[in-house]
């Protein structure tokens, strides 16, 4: 069990938390100006790193709120965090 | 004119009695206005012109609530909030939050068909809720005027520390209702709890 520790809500369960993949993927400004390419690297294509790894979750069961978190894939450890706009 | 539908709580066929008692241990609270309310936090005068209203400020720290006079602000979010107040209030309580908040960036919508209040009270309250909710509920955690929305047995609940009985409110969704009231019930059997019906009240 992962607790995570929602900027609102303090620690909560995983159990409450739905995962939302890598973080710092803008959606591109122009969409219909990209090659096909390069939307399916938008799209689909992800780091997958092993290590630190930002993060974003959402506490589904609680606050409904987005938010970013930073987590080694490795340790499971929670590293920090935060806001959007504010850095974890 | 045809007859207008009785209405009906979502607890109504679990809990049958007329009248439940007052001081009963486990009791739906049904028929209550419910309000979500969204608004943005560092809009001042919105803030001030809710205040107005409903008589109380609202709640700006995470998991808490404030109550006074008829209406109890649970806070949801950092911009959404829970508005609870007697049923007869509904329509004026709305017109008159949207009254307040015309020039504002603001919604105001009544979901009080969409969900109920199930009212848990006593020396067992906190045994019964620890078998579902993982949240610490002891009172020197979560003291009177805290809330938490969070998974009670699976499901979607917000919780309320109403006093130091203890007492919780619990609110869930409609369609949820009949689940929780049975979860409680049997979560609470070894503590005799269960519904007021007509045979017992």
């Amino acid at each position: 069990m992962l607790l995570i520790p929602c900027p609102w809500c303090g620690p909560r369960e995983d159990d409450e938390f739905t995962f939302g993949g890598e973080a710092d993927f803008p959606r591109p400004a122009e969409p219909e100006a990209l090659t096909d390419e390069q939307w399916a690297d938008y799209l689909f294509m992800r780091d997958n790193r092993r290590g630190r790894h930002r993060e974003q979750w959402c506490h589904t069961a609680g606050c409904r709120r987005w938010f970013i978190v930073e987590r080694d894939t490795v340790t499971n450890e929670i590293l920090g965090a935060g806001t959007y706009g504010g850095s974890p | 004119m045809p007859s207008p539908i009785p209405r009906r709580s979502p607890l109504g066929e679990i809990q049958s009695a007329e009248s439940p008692p007052p001081d009963g241990q486990l009791v739906e609270r049904p028929f209550l206005t419910h309000l979500n309310l969204r608004l943005h936090p560092d809009d001042a005068e919105a803030l001030a012109a809710v205040h107005q209203v409903i008589g109380v400020q609202l709640p700006l720290t995470p998991n808490t609530i404030t109550a006074g006079g008829d209406v109890t602000a649970i806070w949801l979010g950092p911009d959404e909030w829970l508005l609870l107040a007697e049923h007869h209030q509904s329509d004026a309580l709305v017109a008159d939050l949207q009254d307040a908040l015309a020039s504002h960036f603001a919604s105001v919508v009544d979901i009080s068909a969409g969900q109920t209040v199930i009212r848990l009270r006593g020396p067992s309250t906190l045994d019964v809720l620890a078998r579902g909710c993982a949240l610490d509920l002891h009172p020197t955690v979560f003291p009177p005027g805290a809330c938490a929305q969070t998974l009670l047995a699976r499901a979607q609940a917000l919780l309320v520390a109403v006093d130091d009985t203890p007492t919780f409110d619990i609110v869930v969704r409609r369609s949820f209702a009949p689940y929780v009231a049975a979860w409680l019930e049997d979560s609470g059997r070894q503590f005799g709890l269960h519904f007021p019906t007509s045979d017992t009240a």
